[in-house]
Formats: structure tokens, sequence, C-alpha cells
């Protein structure tokens, strides 16, 4: 009885806590259904039939589909060259033996402690240099090499690929290169997917670099979009405003439906499904 | 022949190494140098010496941001690490089993996945004090009783602690509960088997064992919180205001102060002074917390 009491309180705690955490979401989705005037007379729990208005008015006002593009575009790039390029660097750390390797790898595990924001007016001032200030290839470039990627596909790399395997290749003649991208690139993929969904979760929601970095309209990434949303809010067309919201992270969401699962695997180091 | 083989090895760490030093390291390394600086995002920098550092530390404006930094993430820091623990601790429960425990898992992080700056429009909108939700809701049409969540200045730091909890807490759950599951189940075996009670595993078992993870909770959520930007700065609002920091300055955090500095007001240099004195604050706090905690942990032993 006492056993069955204090169980139904966990849940009932539980499900408060899963509520708050829905409710603004699902709150969001309806207001972008109703209309300003809705809004405002009340709360309402149920979709109205603004949602075409809504779009409109999102659309007219601001570049939406430009800012969703520009970020696809950047956090897709980014994605496929820094996974590639933390492979590589996974690969030459497990399977090679040259001096300095030890140092090499100690300074990209030290560079996680370094904040990210650390370096944001030399990179700047390197932009300026470069003449890449106010392009995406500068959102890019900076994105490029994935310290966190590198040290999580190492300890990947080390589980699912056996030295034997490398080995046999190179009897079979085989070039290193080769190697690389015939035997090991396939075997890590799942790894590389994984620091890939991060890579693309963390330069979608990124705000301060193309905040300092972008100025022209047309190159506006989703999150600085998204930040005129909030300037724009004096015009008080929150159906619209709703909606703009739920547009930008629509991604997001997709990626978590069909990732969540890697995704907690990955924050929890594998323990977790045990 | 291995030799040759080492060699093509070194050079796949290559390109790694060209992006890293290039996009950075490099910047980091002009920051710091540009902090002794005058530079201006225009002119030729010129060496000025300590002056930036000098300034900043007389600097009022940098000391209040530095006050309302801690004055968000404290609060938020407490009302997280206590939800998480809680949670995580009845998610792993062997007595009371939790079913769909995965589903309360997957709900609880996804607020740490979505655009920052997106919440901070939504929850700008939510916190309208005339049109907004949570007023509507608490209070339906009595509009006397309406809260300005977002028009004063405690009420606006409390908010912004409030959302950072609700964004951030499913992550360090998801951490903690990683370490409880990692703790042998034999222990929580004889545990109950000697009909201990509930919280004396807790004190006895689960804590002690999972010390070091709160360590790395501690110090990462301390790192990310004392950088604090997208959020305060986003709900500052209003086109003249943006990034202000209104009301009253209260949500002004460190990294927006630099921004601004830099951005706003074209003093880069001295914008770069403020990133490695944020730089050395963390530092410095996070050193000093991993050396007490690893003296509780020997004394424990």
């Amino acid at each position: 009885m006492k056993h069955s009491l204090i169980k139904l309180a966990i849940y009932a705690f539980l499900v408060g806590v899963l509520l708050i955490c829905i409710v603004p979401f699902y709150l969001m989705i309806v207001n972008g259904t109703r209309s300003a005037a809705d809004i405002n007379a009340g709360v309402s729990f149920i979709p109205g039939s603004y949602l075409v208005q809504n779009f409109k008015s999102i659309t007219s006002q601001l570049n939406m589909f430009t800012g969703l593009r520009n970020t696809a575009v950047v956090c897709t790039a980014i994605m496929i060259v820094s996974s590639y390029v933390a492979g590589l660097t996974a690969f030459s750390i497990v399977f090679y033996e040259y001096r300095f390797k030890k140092l090499l790898f100690g300074i990209i595990l030290a560079s996680l402690m370094l904040p990210q924001a650390l370096g944001l007016i030399g990179y700047f001032d390197l932009c300026i240099k470069l003449n890449i200030l106010d392009t995406l290839s500068a959102l890019i470039f900076a994105g490029a090499a994935n310290a966190a990627g590198v040290f999580f596909l190492k300890q990947y790399t080390q589980s699912v690929i056996p030295l034997a395997l490398i080995q046999a290749a190179r009897v079979d003649g085989a070039s290193e290169l080769r190697i690389f991208h015939r035997i090991a690139l396939p075997m890590m993929l799942p790894g590389m997917a994984s620091i890939g969904i991060f890579s693309f979760v963390f330069n979608w929601n990124n705000y301060i670099l193309p905040l300092t970095i972008i100025s022209t309209p047309e190159k506006y990434t989703i999150s600085m979009i998204i930040n005129q949303l909030n300037s724009t809010v004096y015009f008080r067309d929150f159906g619209a405003i709703y909606l703009g919201i739920a547009i930008s992270i629509i991604p997001i969401l997709v990626v978590f439906v069909l990732f969540s699962k890697v995704i907690i695997k990955g924050i929890a180091g594998g323990s977790i499904d045990k | 022949m291995y030799k040759k083989i080492n060699m093509i090895g070194f050079i796949f760490i290559l390109p790694f190494f060209l992006f890293f030093l290039t996009f950075n390291l490099y910047p980091i390394i002009q920051t710091l140098y540009l902090s002794f600086t005058s530079f201006d995002g225009y002119q030729d920098p010129q060496f000025i010496g300590i002056e930036n550092y000098i300034n900043l530390l007389k600097d009022p404006f940098f000391w209040k941001a530095f006050g309302n930094t801690w004055a968000i993430w404290l609060p938020n820091f407490l009302l997280q690490i206590s939800l998480a623990f809680l949670c995580a601790v009845l998610l792993t429960n062997i007595r009371y089993k939790v079913k769909y425990a995965g589903l309360f898992r997957a709900v609880f992080y996804f607020p740490n996945l979505v655009t920052a700056a997106s919440m901070a429009v939504l929850f700008t909108v939510f916190l309208d004090w005339q049109t907004g939700a949570l007023n509507q809701f608490l209070f339906g049409d009595d509009k006397s009783k309406y809260i300005y969540w977002l028009g004063k200045p405690r009420n606006a730091q409390l908010v912004i602690s409030s959302i950072q909890t609700w964004m951030w807490f499913g992550h360090n759950m998801i951490l903690i509960m990683a370490a409880i599951i990692g703790i042998p189940q034999s222990y929580f075996e004889a545990a109950e088997i000697d009909g201990a009670s509930q919280p004396r595993v807790f004190f006895k078992i689960t804590l002690p064992l999972i010390f070091p993870i709160l360590t790395f909770v501690v110090v990462t959520s301390l790192i990310g919180g004392l950088q604090l930007f997208d959020i305060p700065f986003v709900m500052s609002t209003g086109p003249a205001l943006q990034g202000k920091g209104e009301p009253q300055q209260a949500i002004i955090t460190m990294q927006a102060f630099m921004y601004n500095s830099g951005f706003v007001y074209n003093r880069m240099g001295y914008a770069a002074a403020v990133s490695f004195v944020m730089f050395a604050i963390i530092s410095i706090i996070s050193v000093f917390y991993l050396k007490v905690s690893q003296r509780l942990l020997g004394d424990e032993k």
C-alpha cells in the first residue's frame, strides 16, 4: 500500500516535469495557428485556423527560408568536413607511431578546455585579413577542426577496428590512403554519424559567431533571423512570431526524433543502455 | 618500411592541425595580443600595454556584468542540479522500477538541443506582461495581478535562471544517470537485502560513488554559465535596446559586455581584454574547485 502510494507520487512528479518540458513547445505550435487577437484574448490548448495567414505574415516580414538555407549550408559543410578530418585524425592517432603524437593528442584534448568565444575578437580580425568577413565560409572554417569529435572517434576506432585488419590490408599491398577510405572509413561511419549529429545541432544553434561575422541580411543564419523576430515584437503579430520560432526549430526536432537514442548515448558515453 | 608508413600516418593528422592552428588557436593568440592594443576594428592596432586591463578592473559596468552573471548562474545551478539529481535517482531506482524511463529521459533532455536564441524569443512572448501566456494562465482576466516577469531587474534575472535550468537539467540528469547505472547492481541488491532505508542507500552508496561525475557537472556548468550569452542577449529586446541588458542592465552578462564593447562601441582591444579576464576567472575557479573536491574525496577515503 505504502509502496504503491510512493510509486504514484513518483509518477506524478515525473509527469509534472514532463509537462513543463513539453507545454512550451505545444503552446508554441498551437499559438502558431492562432490569430494575434485570439492570443491576446487568452491561453488555449486547441489549435486555431490562422496558420496560413501567420505563414504569409512571417514570410513577408522576414527571409525565413534564406536563413534556413544559409544555416543548412553551413551546418552540412561543417558536418562533412569536420567529420572527415576528425576521422583521418583519429585513424592517424590509433594506427601510427610518430614523434610528438602524444603531444599533438594532448593539444587536441587541452583545446577542449578553451571557452568557445575566447578567440572571437581575434577571429574577427583574421576574417578581415583573409577577406572572408561577412561570408558563410568564415562560419564553416571556424567549425572545421572538431576536437571533441576527434576524442570520441579515437575511442570508437580503437573499439571497432582491429590492428590485424589494417596489417592484413598492408600485406595485400593496399596504400595507406586506400586502407583509410576502403576499410577504416566504412567501419568508422556510425561513430562519425554521431559526432556529425552533435556538430549539426551545435552549429545550427550557434548565435554569437554569426552575429559577429555576418552583416548582410541575405547571409543571416536562422538564429539571427529569429533575433530579428524579437526586435519586431512591437508589431505585436504574435501568431506569426510563434510560427516563426516553430519553423526555426523544425530541423532540430527532426534530428531529435530520428536520432534521440544516438544523442543520449553520446552524452552518457555509452554506459546508459545497459 | 614502417618508417615510411608512419610518415604517411603523420600526414593524416596534418589537416586537423592546419584548420585548428589557423582558425582556432591563432585567433586566440591574436585576441591576447589585441588585448594589449587600442584596436578599434578599422585602424592598425597601437600597443598600449596593460591599459585595457587596468581600465577594465576599474570599470563599474564590467563589475555590474560580473555580478549579473553570478546572480543568474547561481540560482540556476542550485535548481538545475537538484532537479537533475532527483530525476536521475527516481529514474534509476531499483525498488520502484519506473516504466517509460527512456521516454522521460529523452523528453527531459530535449530543451537542451533547441536553439537558445529561439527559446529566448519564445519566452519573451510567453512572459510578455500584458498578453503573455503565463500571466493569462495564472491570473486570467485579472490584469491587476499580472507580474512584470521581464520588467523588473531581479525578476528578469530569475526568469533567465529558470530558462537555463529548463534547458540544462536534462543534460546533467543523463550524466548523473550514467554514473548511477555504472555502480555495480550488487551494491544496491545487498543494501536491499540488509533492509537499508532509501536515504541511507543514497547517502552511503550512490552519492560517494558518483562524486567524480558531480565534480564534472559543476565545473562544466560553471564554465558554460559564466559565458552565458544567447538567452539574456536576445531577451533584452526592442530594436534600440538589443543587447543592452534592460531592465536596468540587470541581464547584461560578461559575454554580452564583451560583445558590446567590441562590436557595438568598436573597442576591440578592450573586448579582447574582457575575454581574457573571463578566461582567467573561469580557470581560477575551476582549478580551485577541482583542488577542493579532490581534497574532500581524499578525506572520505
